[in-house]
């Protein structure tokens, strides 16, 4: 890990196991799936649910600073604790969670390398109980806004064309041939892209055991596409969580510094009127 | 506590949908999931004695839910 930009957000499993009784951590289990955790997970690690605790239930948006000091609190996660998140396919939601965590300038947030793929695959032990940790007091910072892009900047960045837009859907979305992956329920009016976006799917930036590619591997998969430090670069998808995890590659390992999320993503772009559209690749 | 064993994928299609089927064993009970490939994300899940009893019960929701 040591030639990443910042080494000190990745963790490996095998540390993990070693330091996971340890004070002053707190391990979360964040799944696309989210029954994975009950089957369960790394033993001391508390389980989050995407659907319900990592995003506002009533209108579409990112969690709310008051409910992630609950949150937080009640997982016994104080503003010096760090935080150590893995999940299922990829650490998928866990970089959706470590994108939340770092909007709300959370010091010390890393993700375990691999998730949990990698853990099950070198058969390490499993729990099913969840822990009962010490409530603790949590107070969030104010949002970083340029962390995530909304609407009114993504179309800024199409029209003037300084910006990359880093598209990392599969393929068969991004041509317009299917508008949503088999079997997810989020879907949209229009297939296609946005003009002028690449597609990079993010999975690229993963080896087969769900951990990530090396510095050199990423640079290239990246600048082949000629996306590269030297533009600012705004990323997205569906709605937002495959893209966080190519925000976190793209701004933690491979260290650009003007990196944004667009998490509105395809679901808010292709179901808006006359937006432009591009199919095909 | 349990550690986890004889963790195995395999890839298949169904409905011509390329799928991933992910099996192992946790204590006694064998677990199962299959997911679309890409992204990855599980489309059904199963579990039995068995890894094939497991494996029956994800691939037969799998079968209704993308039909």
């Amino acid at each position: 890990m040591a030639n990443y930009a910042y080494p000190e957000v990745l963790v490996s499993t095998d540390w993990v196991d070693a330091h996971k009784n340890d004070r002053g951590l707190a391990i979360v289990e964040v799944d696309v799936d989210t029954r994975a955790y009950e089957e369960g997970h790394v033993p001391g690690a508390t389980g989050w649910n995407w659907q319900t605790q990592l995003c506002d239930t009533v209108r579409r948006d990112i969690i709310k600073k008051a409910d992630l000091e609950k949150l937080l609190s009640a997982n016994g996660i104080a503003n010096d604790t760090t935080i150590i998140l893995y999940g299922d396919n990829n650490n998928w939601f866990a970089a959706w969670a470590f994108w939340q965590l770092k909007i709300y300038r959370h010091k010390d947030v890393r993700i375990m390398d691999g998730g949990r793929k990698k853990w099950l695959m070198e058969g390490r032990m499993l729990s099913t109980e969840a822990p009962m940790p010490k409530r603790a007091k949590y107070v969030a910072k104010g949002a970083d806004k340029k962390l995530r892009a909304f609407l009114p900047e993504v179309q800024g960045a199409y029209k003037l064309k300084k910006t990359a837009l880093v598209d990392v859907r599969s393929a068969d979305e991004f041509t317009g041939k299917i508008l949503s992956p088999p079997g997810l329920p989020e879907t949209c009016q229009r297939g296609g892209h946005i003009p002028g976006a690449k597609n990079i799917p993010w999975a690229q930036a993963c080896r087969e055991d769900g951990s990530f590619k090396s510095f050199d591997e990423l640079k290239m998969l990246y600048q082949n596409k000629g996306v590269t430090g030297k533009k600012d670069i705004i990323a997205y998808c569906r709605i937002g969580e495959r893209s966080s995890h190519t925000w976190f590659v793209l701004k933690y390992l491979l260290g650009y510094d003007n990196v944004r999320n667009y998490d509105g993503s395809w679901t808010e772009w292709g179901n808006l009127v006359a937006a432009p559209v591009e199919t095909g690749a | 506590m349990p550690k986890v064993e004889d963790f195995q994928q395999e890839n298949t299609e169904i409905n011509g949908i390329p799928l991933r089927i992910v099996t192992y064993k946790i204590g006694d009970r064998f677990f199962c999931h299959v997911e679309n490939k890409d992204p990855g994300a599980t489309i059904a899940r199963g579990e039995g004695p068995t890894r094939e009893d497991a494996k029956w019960q994800a691939v037969s929701k799998v079968n209704i839910r993308l039909q």
